[in-house]
């Protein structure tokens, strides 16, 4: 569903994953490293906070959107990294919002 | 001023109705044996006490018996202490080591004191020193009349060894302080069943509470998600119904808000599960597994259709029933579901076995899942089972989580462990473990 909303709104999606892990793995293989990372939460394997600390550990000028249901986890998410954080359910707009101050 | 003998007499029959009472509300529960034992072995003593005034060998066997009554004071007083170090965790190599400290002790204070009053008086003050720690952790009534049982039992002695030595009026408070050492010790048998009644009801409460915790929290978290899918096709639609030649894009968001819808209902259906389980409404009947797994098996490649799964399952069309209910294939899916979601491999692998066994000479039927996914450290291995493990995941979609399938699995007299699938090496996989006594 990010995908969609990104694509009418004029961004490119160079990749998703599944879990944790697969986005750590996938961040590694870039050569051209994605100008925004949209992180979810609550995912198998590995989660959001934990794949946010290693791709900054990784780059640490990486510009990671955190993204969750679970408001408890603001202060963590933004205490690794996170530029912001976006609590669901939010607009199509104040995410696209968020995304063009992230690229400024 | 009574009469010795008479004060005796009625310090003897206060004693046997304190031990009656006592015995009465030790079968109630919350009271420690040892307590209950010293409380019979002061009432042998006490009686027999009586008796030195015909014979003064009485007099030495009812000290036997009050001695008997210390030591079982402090064998308990020891082996509460050593749980409270143990966190609760009976533990017998540390009230073996503390037994043995306070032995060797003991009569290297006897050499030092000339009389076994002043030796007793001694371990009671170490005593107290422990009840005292023991009642600052524990806050309760209970304890805090054990420690003044002690306490005054201290001053007994104190007042007794002064009475040895003629004191004026020593034998006096002696007698005074034996008196209301004994309504101490009834104050702890009638307070430990009311201790052990409130412990309950807060258990209960806290338990109450921590559910309703974690149900508002994943409830909350998988309705935000739905609701995140629903606002999102809510703002792609407009944008959609301007460009004409999108229509397929239409009937997407239709179909995803369709399945947000089934997502929602299935939430609801997943809570009810849970609260069914947690409150111990479910019956058991007679099921046969095999079919259930088979169930199962058909579910989880209809979740998964995308998915390459090898699934082998040999039940050699033999039938295998259990005593459970049917949220146990909730349990197989919910399994399974996780072999798949804990997998890198492009072909997941899953082998289920199914096999008779005698654990205590009674039939369990034993049913492995192996698979072939990232596998779980030993170090997680019991956590993974654990309600507060499953923090950071959702009800929906993944099922029931495994802190609830071992609650399934538990009210069915059933096992529910995990080992690696190679030994040694848990990171080629796992096998889940089920054990179910047979009908």
């Amino acid at each position: 569903m990010y995908e969609m909303m990104l694509n009418v709104s004029g961004f490119q999606v160079i990749s998703t994953a599944t879990n944790g892990e697969e986005a750590v793995t996938l961040y590694k293989s870039f050569s051209v490293k994605p100008d925004v990372i949209l992180m979810d939460h609550r995912m198998p394997i590995k989660n959001g906070i934990e794949a946010t600390k290693e791709i900054l550990q990784i780059d640490n000028h990486s510009k990671i959107i955190f993204i969750s249901a679970d408001h408890t986890i603001k202060d963590v998410a933004l205490a690794v990294g996170a530029i912001s954080f976006k609590e669901k359910p939010f607009t199509m707009s104040s995410l696209i919002d968020n995304i063009k101050k992230a690229l400024v | 001023m009574l009469e010795e003998t008479t004060l005796d007499l009625i310090i003897a029959i206060y004693i046997i109705i304190i031990a009656i009472v006592f015995g009465i509300m030790y079968t109630k529960g919350g009271l420690p044996f040892l307590w209950f034992l010293s409380t019979i072995f002061n009432a042998f003593g006490s009686i027999i006490f009586y008796f030195r005034h015909f014979d003064l060998v009485y007099r030495m066997i009812a000290n036997i018996f009050y001695f008997l009554a210390a030591i079982a004071l402090v064998i308990s007083v020891i082996q509460e202490y050593c749980e409270l170090l143990n966190n609760g965790k009976k533990n017998q190599m540390n009230v073996k080591r503390v037994s043995k400290s306070l032995a060797v002790s003991i009569p290297f204070l006897v050499l030092i004191v000339t009389t076994i009053l002043v030796s007793m008086a001694i371990v009671t003050i170490v005593m107290v020193i422990l009840l005292f720690k023991i009642y600052l952790r524990k806050k309760s009534i209970t304890h805090l009349f054990m420690l003044l049982t002690l306490i005054t039992g201290l001053l007994l002695l104190f007042f007794s060894i002064l009475s040895n030595f003629n004191v004026q009026g020593a034998w006096e408070t002696a007698v005074f302080m034996k008196i209301i050492f004994y309504t101490n010790t009834l104050a702890v048998g009638l307070s430990a069943p009311i201790d052990k009644r409130l412990n309950e009801t807060k258990k209960n409460y806290f338990e109450a509470y921590n559910r309703a915790e974690f149900y508002k929290d994943l409830f909350a978290h998988d309705i935000s998600n739905i609701l995140q899918s629903v606002q999102t096709s809510m703002d792609l639609f407009p944008i959609y119904l301007e460009k004409p030649d999108d229509k397929k894009e239409i009937y997407n968001l239709i179909d995803i808000l369709k399945s947000q819808v089934i997502k929602g209902a299935d939430l609801v259906t997943n809570i009810r599960k849970l609260s069914e389980i947690e409150e111990v409404k479910s019956s058991t009947e007679s099921i046969e597994v095999c079919q259930m797994i088979k169930d199962a098996i058909k579910y989880l490649k209809k979740v998964y259709e995308d998915k390459e799964l090898v699934i082998l399952f040999d039940s050699s069309d033999k039938k295998y029933f259990v005593k459970a209910n049917k949220l146990l294939l909730n349990v197989f899916e919910n399994i399974l579901i996780n072999s798949v979601k804990h997998n890198n491999n492009p072909v997941v692998e899953i082998l289920i076995r199914i096999s008779k066994m005698q654990i205590n000479n009674n039939n369990y039927i034993e049913m492995e899942f192996i698979d072939n996914g990232i596998g779980i450290p030993d170090d997680l291995k019991e956590k993974i089972f654990q309600r507060a493990f499953m923090k950071g995941r959702s009800v929906n979609g993944m099922g029931l989580g495994l802190s609830l399938v071992q609650k399934i699995i538990e009210k069915c007299d059933g096992r529910i462990w995990v080992e690696n699938k190679i030994k040694g090496d848990f990171s080629r996989g796992s096998n889940f473990i089920i054990t179910i006594p047979e009908v």
